[in-house]
């Protein structure tokens, strides 16, 4: 039987909403179905070791034999967690560094509280994460561990290796500012709007705002990271979501993203007003003025090989605010690989998951000498 | 992951959509109150002079009524964007839902200055309203809430103008494309196009001065307020004998104090007994690179000294 005709902007309207409907009711089915546990992130086996205050330190088990001796402490920082290291099976930079045969650690700082307010940097650095290294030389019976620090966590184990180059046998950076200033220097679109939101801001307003909370809290740095990509924060859990919605792979590597996102510790207040003061806004480490327990945290006593690693569309961390380490620290063997994507790209796409762990492995191996 | 009945799992994804949309009404409902609030609040500092509130009124005022002219002319350009992207609609719930995003430009103050929310649930401290025995104390508070109101419609102009020039260039743009081929965009180009112009002008609006010193001046009095209602809160607290804020804090810095103090003296103790350890162990044989030899490890206390 002849159809009517049908005008076809009309059919096009009518197309276009029962694909919709039908993207949307499969959509409805996914979330139906899913629970929180199909939601889980950071799921490859590891034992408690360690634990200090709130600090745990976690050792993985084996997936492969050992290829390298020396062990590696995974060190993130205090904003956000390092679940990002390993979000799920095939997105995960700690599955592949096992794979690859690499004896591996993590430390997770627990949630801060107001309890936690008075906690400062140098509590972390020369308190925690040296309590961590002794736990892992202890057990492994070596006198000096790789340390590979993510973000706020690099600037840790950078601090941490001027101030004990004798504990680390090699240096492994990720996504680390070190000099906070130099977004001036390489100035994208909207990249380093952190570092220019911190300088709009005096160290006063700092003090006061975090006297008036107690600490920084988590979701306050939240709001931070939002603005800097403000329509696509707009548009995530409508827009966005309505892209995946009716693919459950899409949507479980989205929700997990989301979990992670949604895992904000609260800042320690001291160790917050140390970040943004002395550093964002002082720049304290790149000149060689940053003291921790009294001592100058000098670059020049970095010894030990360092393998800096950055993302080349980091928004967040731009390039050159970590590059700015060539040149500043005392060891001979320095050396940088770049990767494609941004700031969570680097651990989790497809990409750099190919060049991520196989490069960290590779100056691993070449250092390692047990 | 278990079967479950379409129907409800098309219920459970219509209502986050739906949480979505009441929050962005809560919020738009609270800034309509906040211009009712701050009109009166303009009236009020004529007849209320000498008071602290009406100190700051006449700012507050001033920020109002730019607030309000400048939302008279956003409604304006509203109307017009509106009635471009009708042309575009396909009819599905979802995308009408985000055309009337684009052209109501309260979804762009209520959903992009996440900032202000946050900030809004910092200083959300006791309600205290009806403790009119503290007067003194409680009229700080309400003057720091007027000057957050004051520096919030500030924010809020920033974010305005730069909706208003986003929608300019939208509507240039989308005029331009659509007349390329002679149809209409598709409703998912006519979104990346705003999500893109909006994009780059939000990133422009947000290394302005005028956007960080209003988003500074928002977190300076949004930090005040916070103080001043501590400031309230820890004098009741004393009246009825309650731990304060400060009193906590002062235990809180007491326990870290002790803490670190531990720590140290557990390295000390622990470098001493393989110091002790070492002398009376014999010479150690060479050992591989990287082992452990016999010798104190070094730590936070122990390590300046050997470097």
């Amino acid at each position: 039987m002849a159809q009517p005709p049908m005008h076809a902007a009309a059919a096009s309207a009518i197309s276009g909403a029962a694909a919709m409907g039908t993207k949307m009711l499969t959509g409805g089915r996914l979330l139906a179905g899913l629970t929180d546990a199909d939601v889980q992130i950071a799921t490859t086996p590891k034992e408690l070791v360690w634990q200090q205050d709130k600090v745990s330190l976690f050792h993985y088990q084996p997936l492969a034999e050992k290829r390298i001796g020396i062990p590696v402490l995974i060190c993130y920082g205090l904003i956000g967690r390092w679940t990002m290291t390993d979000l799920q099976d095939d997105r995960s930079l700690v599955r592949n560094l096992l794979n690859l045969g690499i004896d591996l650690y993590v430390v997770d700082w627990g949630n801060p509280s107001r309890a936690d307010r008075y906690l400062k940097l140098d509590d972390y650095i020369t308190g925690y994460l040296d309590g961590c290294v002794a736990e892992i030389a202890r057990r492994a019976a070596v006198e000096k561990v790789n340390l590979l620090g993510v973000c706020e966590g690099g600037v840790f184990t950078t601090a941490f290796a001027a101030l004990f180059p004798k504990r680390v046998n090699t240096l492994t950076l990720t996504i680390t500012p070190i000099d906070f200033h130099a977004d001036m220097v390489d100035s994208r679109e909207g990249h380093g709007f952190i570092n220019l939101w911190t300088r709009s801001l005096e160290p006063e307003d700092i003090d006061r705002m975090i006297d008036a909370n107690g600490n920084l809290p988590g979701e306050f740095m939240g709001a931070v990271f939002n603005q800097m990509t403000p329509m696509r924060s707009m548009m995530k859990y409508n827009w966005d979501m309505l892209e995946v919605v009716d693919d459950q792979k899409r949507l479980l590597n989205w929700l997990r993203m989301e979990k992670w996102i949604a895992d904000r510790p609260d800042h320690p207040g001291e160790a917050a007003k140390q970040w943004l003061k002395d550093l964002y806004q002082q720049n304290k480490l790149i000149k060689n003025e940053w003291e921790l327990d009294g001592e100058v945290v000098d670059l020049g006593h970095i010894t030990m090989p360092v393998l800096n690693v950055f993302a080349q569309d980091d928004h967040i961390i731009p390039p050159a605010t970590s590059r700015a380490l060539a040149g500043k620290v005392g060891s001979s063997d320095y050396r940088e690989l770049g990767l494609p994507g941004g700031h969570v790209g680097v651990f989790v796409g497809g990409k750099s998951q190919k060049l991520f762990a196989p490069g960290v492995a590779a100056f691993l191996s070449e250092h390692d000498g047990s | 992951m278990s079967e479950a009945d379409p129907a409800a799992g098309l219920k459970a994804l219509t209502d986050f959509w739906s949480a979505q949309a009441t929050t962005m009404l809560g919020m738009q409902q609270t800034m309509a109150r906040s211009m009712a609030e701050g009109m009166q609040a303009m009236v009020a500092g004529g007849q209320a002079s000498g008071s602290a509130e009406a100190a700051s009124s006449p700012e507050l005022a001033q920020a109002g009524e730019a607030m309000a002219q400048l939302w008279s002319a956003a409604t304006g350009l509203s109307t017009e964007l509106a009635g471009r992207l009708t042309q575009i609609n396909d009819g599905s719930g979802a995308a009408s839902e985000m055309l009337e995003r684009i052209a109501n430009p309260r979804y762009w103050l209520a959903g992009t200055p996440e900032m202000d929310d946050v900030l809004a649930r910092m200083v959300d401290g006791p309600r205290l309203a009806d403790l009119f025995d503290v007067e003194r104390r409680y009229g700080n508070v309400m003057r720091r809430w007027t000057e957050l109101r004051r520096t919030g419609f500030e924010h809020q102009r920033v974010l305005l103008e730069s909706w208003m020039q986003t929608s300019q260039k939208f509507m240039t743009e989308l005029a331009g494309r659509s007349s390329a081929d002679g149809k209409p965009l598709e409703i998912k180009q006519v979104v990346a196009l705003w999500t893109e112009i909006g994009n780059r002008q939000m990133l422009e609006t947000q290394r302005s001065e005028a956007f960080l010193r209003s988003q500074r001046d928002t977190i300076r009095a949004s930090t005040e307020l916070r103080i001043a209602q501590a400031e309230l809160s820890e004098h009741i607290g004393k009246q009825y004998g309650l731990p304060t804020r400060t009193e906590m804090d002062d235990v809180h810095r007491t326990m870290t104090d002790m803490r670190r103090e531990l720590r140290r003296t557990r390295r000390e103790l622990d470098a001493l007994k393989q110091a002790q350890s070492a002398a009376s162990a014999p010479a150690p044989a060479a050992s591989s690179v990287g082992k452990l030899p016999a010798k104190p490890r070094q730590t936070a206390a122990t390590s300046r000294k050997a470097r």
